[in-house]
């Protein structure tokens, strides 16, 4: 142990003995069965009403979405949407079952798996979401092969591609799954939730897009949506 | 921390000449306590997690050192590294060993208040690094040298062309010869720019907002998504970053998460939450392949169990300074402090010193509109009082101040004498004061009450005074 370490200890220990409120078994006991804490109704909405909350939280993120009937539909909807963006024809994707298995040739589409850097920077990337967060419009992703991180930040335009019965209410939501997926090591290494494009409001505080992260985001949503 | 605040007056005097700052501060002291008001009321159980974020705080304090060795445990086994630091300048070592480990030279870091604190970019810079802020507001006051404007806003009290100038001046030698002035542009050519260094750094440094004790992660909350990209993309992600940033769960985060944004700038959520724990591990296809968490201490312990230890539960949303009329009259670079307003006013004595900071915890009005928006229920001005006696007891008020209290304390034990004063004192400002629509005003006083006359009027107590109505029977 550094000897920092055991000073800061040993001045917590001697705060702890002036006040006396510690309670060391009830604060690993805290850590072991998190109490729920106050969530509010915008947190836990009723299932009916998540989708919809969902998509009008994230348009007000700044997020576009479209609707999508099936998986299979996805590259077509990728390619009218970046024809709509007045962008190439050309998607980077993960190395994820569910992306790459699509015929993105027949929409039209270029695909490439590289991750570097340069490859990344000014491109579109799609990637699958863990959730949609009904209570802020953000979309929950975590790391690993399926999602690299700087897919989701290096690229101008990132497209979610999200099912509807992904779509969860509150921040609790998101723990359980990411809790859900923990390995030997812990909950995945990182676990974003992404409330639409980035912005800056540093400059007169006036709101301006595409600060260092993708400039636009989408949401493809696999489902009925109605 | 270096600490200037005993230049508050000069400088509080030259930010109220200041035309153009003070439209910035206008627009900033109206606009953001109208946004946090109005995102707060949306919510209708706002009030009840202030209280959810207090009493989760206190139980942190209450058991901080077995939260933070459970926290130290899941870090450590999620491959990351924990650093203990005392002081500044054992944060600081710390750091430069770090980066010295992975043969470093070019560094990216997201804002971070504790690294402002600890003086860091000047330490590393000072060792020969390139330390490049990404944070767009601290980019800017990074390049003109300046400190932090605001805790949550750096460079708020700039206009689009005084960042300009500086944007001309510093990328020229990126080879970018056009001087912009759109916001838009702006923003676009700091994204050009920065977006290199993302690319090619070799550590990246951010603080944290907080630390999740159940699972070991740190958490960052931007708008801009810089601190994402500098805990992604360079070889080694070093976490800087204060003690009292523990929550014991994810479900207890989930309280903060609700409260900061809307407090801070008034969104529902920020855009980016981030939740972090260890390198990259073997499925991921990228993630840094070194972590390192920095523990800083720095005065925080000295805090625990005294009348100042309340204000550890502070999450830096800002919204006391947006609500303070002192701030929002002189602006933050009048406190000489990387901690203004009144949450500054209680930070920096703690941290630095009750002599190199007397003069912040008198800077305030003591309206109690800053403990009224404190989103964890800080009593700021109860614990502005607290220095404020600290500072007497010491003797370091100034004697003009020393010297009126004296007197009047003698004169409150002498009941007579008193009540004869105070006749005497109304029939004098009587005479000096002008009616002003059915008030008298004192436009000018004499010896120490100068200092009030000169930026604003006393109003003239109303005759008879209380004390003679009283012996008239005339209580109503
Ligand atoms: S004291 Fe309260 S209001 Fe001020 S920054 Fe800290 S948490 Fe926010």
């Amino acid at each position: 142990m550094s000897d920092a370490r055991n000073a800061i200890f040993a001045k917590i220990k001697a705060a702890d003995a002036k006040r006396g409120n510690a309670s060391p078994a009830a604060a690993k006991a805290r850590l072991e069965t998190p109490p729920p804490q106050l969530v509010p109704a915008m947190g836990k909405p009723a299932a009916a009403d998540a989708l919809d909350l969902f998509i009008a939280k994230a348009i007000e993120l700044g997020c576009t979405v479209a609707d999508c009937p099936s998986f299979d539909d996805v590259p077509a909807k990728v390619t009218a949407y970046l024809n709509e963006q007045d962008s190439p024809l050309q998607v980077m994707l993960p190395m994820d079952e569910d992306l790459s298995s699509l015929n993105w040739l027949q929409a039209g589409l270029t695909v490439s798996a590289e991750t570097s850097r340069q490859a990344l920077d000014g491109n579109t990337s799609v990637t699958r979401a863990i959730a949609g967060v009904a209570e802020t419009g953000a979309v929950a992703v975590t790391s690993g092969a399926k999602y690299p991180v700087s897919l989701g930040l290096l690229p101008d335009r990132h497209i979610f591609v999200l099912k509807v019965d992904e779509i969860t209410g509150g921040y609790e939501d998101v723990w359980r799954l990411a809790r859900n997926a923990k390995d030997n090591q812990g909950v995945a290494r990182a676990v974003n939730l992404i409330g639409g494009p980035s912005r800056t409001g540093d400059i007169e505080a006036t709101l301006v897009m595409g600060a260092h992260g993708p400039r636009t985001v989408h949401i493809v949503l696999i489902g009925p949506t109605s | 921390m270096h600490v200037t605040s005993k230049d508050f007056d000069e400088k509080a005097r030259a930010a109220i000449a200041d035309d153009q700052l003070q439209m910035g501060l206008f627009v900033f002291g109206k606009i953001f306590p109208l946004m946090r008001d109005a995102k707060a009321a949306e919510l209708p159980e706002f009030e009840g997690l202030r209280d959810s974020a207090r009493d989760i705080k206190t139980n942190v304090l209450e058991n901080l050192g077995t939260y933070l060795d459970a926290f130290e445990a899941r870090a450590e086994e999620a491959g990351g590294r924990i650093h203990w630091a005392r002081t500044a300048e054992e944060a600081n070592s710390i750091v430069e060993r770090l980066c010295e480990e992975v043969g470093a030279k070019d560094i990216i870091k997201s804002k971070s208040m504790v690294t402002e604190e600890l003086e860091l970019n000047d330490h590393l810079i000072d060792k020969g690094y390139s330390v490049v802020e990404t944070d767009l507001g601290e980019y800017i006051i990074q390049l003109r040298n300046e400190k932090p404007f605001h805790i949550v806003g750096p460079a708020l009290h700039l206009n689009a062309g005084q960042v300009s100038d500086t944007f001309y001046e510093a990328h020229k030698k990126h080879g970018r010869t056009e001087k912009v002035e759109d916001k838009v542009k702006l923003v676009e050519e700091a994204r050009i720019v920065l977006r290199e260094r993302f690319k090619n750094a070799d550590v990246g440094i951010t603080g944290a907002n907080f630390l999740v004790a159940e699972t070991g992660q740190i958490v960052l909350v931007t708008n801009e998504g810089n601190a994402d990209l500098t805990a992604t993309l360079p070889k080694r992600h070093i976490v800087v970053t204060g003690i009292e940033k523990i929550v014991p769960t994810l479900d207890d985060l989930s309280v903060f998460l609700r409260i900061l944004a809307r407090s801070a700038t008034g969104q529902d959520t920020s855009n980016y939450v981030s939740l972090y724990s260890g390198p990259r591990r073997a499925r991921d296809a990228d993630g840094p392949e070194q972590f390192d968490i920095v523990l800083v201490d720095n005065g925080r312990t000295d805090m625990l169990g005294t009348p100042v230890e309340e204000m550890l539960r502070c999450i830096r949303c800002g919204a006391c300074l947006n609500s303070c009329p002192v701030f929002s009259t002189v602006g933050g670079q009048t406190y000489g402090s990387v901690y203004s307003g009144p949450m500054g006013a209680v930070w920096t004595p703690a941290l630095a010193s009750v002599s190199s900071a007397a003069k912040l915890p008198n800077a305030s009005s003591f309206c109690g509109k800053c403990e009224e928006v404190c989103p964890v229920r800080i009593p700021l001005p109860s614990m502005m009082r607290h220095w404020r006696e600290k500072e007497f007891e010491a003797h370091l008020t100034p004697s003009g101040q020393r010297w009126g209290l004296g007197m009047w304390a003698w004169l409150g034990k002498h009941p007579s004498l008193y009540r004869a004063a105070t006749n005497l004192a109304g029939i004098g400002l009587r005479l000096i004061s002008k009616g002003r629509s059915g008030k008298r005003l004192a436009t000018w006083l004499p010896f120490i009450g100068q200092g009030w006359t000169q930026s604003r009027d006393l109003a003239v107590p109303q005759e008879p005074t209380f004390l003679s109505q009283y012996k008239e029977g005339r209580r109503r």
